[in-house]
């Protein structure tokens, strides 16, 4: 990879435009679409336990409920 | 004081792996996890996507480093992760071992297929195809195999610990997978490059390139604790919901 990189990195950033930015020098169609399915599987990792740690702690709590309240009748 | 002494710690580490303190201690150190994989990652992007230079073969394809090569090292290091976990489990019939090498399997699948999509997604333009028969992809591609075999035989056992060491297995004898994909780059022709940052000698990638990248690996290490960490409470919850504690927490809960 990059020994030749080049070395005025903080003139590079400076000419280098929003539009340039998002074109990714020709290629978006690869940068953009391997960004974005690794940001939605990233948070679907994470999404998905949290989601089923709630609902069970839900579903618990009022059987839990329900328990208490047919001991006491 | 007397909490503070190394045998204490010991104590309170070895608590750690009872499911109820796993559980308390999981939900209050997440959000503050989340925060930094967060900023790692965000500040890991903006040197890799804006102030890291253009590579002089590649151009500008050659940003897909960023996700891909931190991906591709998780892959590997969650199935290290699993196999541990799985003879631990193995061995000392430890429960917590073995929820967390349950839930690793999906996490470490999902990595693998983000090094897999973005490196297609990188070979398309580089190489000219998307997929090529070749070492690397290959036995990255098997480790996919490896994670989906792992989780389709836990979720076929009705009862947990059986299913769990059913899959302790599978994924012992799996682990001599990881150094074939390791050195792939190097025991065969491959279109894949070789290794530019793990090698002994100075890593052959600009500093400023290279830092953003630590980053987000970084960010990737933390995202993996968030994602284990949550599926490992979930779990226990599961696992554990005709016990005293769990009761107690619901009731807690209730009056709270």
């Amino acid at each position: 990879m990059a020994r030749g990189a080049r070395p005025g990195l903080l003139n590079y950033w400076r000419e280098k435009n929003m539009l340039e930015f998002f074109q990714m020098g020709g290629y978006a169609a690869y940068v953009w679409p391997a960004y974005g399915i690794t940001a939605l599987s990233m948070i679907l990792v994470i999404a998905h336990p949290i989601r089923k740690h709630k609902k069970l702690r839900k579903t618990l709590s009022q059987l839990h409920l329900k328990r208490n309240q047919s001991e006491r009748s | 004081m007397n909490n503070t002494t190394p045998s204490a710690w010991l104590v309170r580490f070895h608590r750690l792996g009872s499911p109820p303190s796993f559980y308390h201690f999981s939900g209050l150190i997440i959000p503050w996890v989340s925060a930094a994989c967060l900023i790692l990652i965000v500040a890991g992007l903006y040197g890799g996507l804006y102030l890291a230079p253009t590579d002089y073969q590649q151009g500008e394809s050659y940003r897909i480093i960023y996700i891909h090569v931190p991906s591709a090292w998780m892959s590997m290091f969650v199935y290290v992760v699993l196999a541990t976990s799985s003879a631990i489990g193995l061995i000392w019939r430890m429960k917590l071992a073995e929820a967390i090498a349950r839930a690793t399997a999906p996490i470490g699948a999902t990595y693998t297929f983000i090094a897999l999509i973005t490196g297609s997604l990188w070979g398309k333009p580089m190489w000219g195809t998307w997929w090529v028969w070749d070492a690397r992809l290959t036995s990255e591609l098997i480790l996919l195999f490896l994670y989906l075999g792992y989780i389709a035989l836990v979720s076929a056992f009705d009862d947990r610990r059986t299913a769990s060491r059913a899959g302790a297995v599978l994924a012992l004898v799996g682990v001599v997978n990881l150094p074939i994909i390791h050195f792939s780059v190097e025991w065969w022709n491959t279109l894949h490059q070789g290794p530019t940052i793990t090698k002994f000698d100075q890593p052959s990638i600009a500093i400023s390139m290279l830092i953003p990248l630590l980053l987000t690996a970084a960010g990737f290490k933390l995202h993996f604790l968030v994602a284990l960490l949550a599926s490992v409470r979930a779990e226990i919850l599961d696992g554990e919901r005709r016990t005293a504690w769990v009761a107690e927490l619901l009731a807690r809960k209730k009056h709270a």
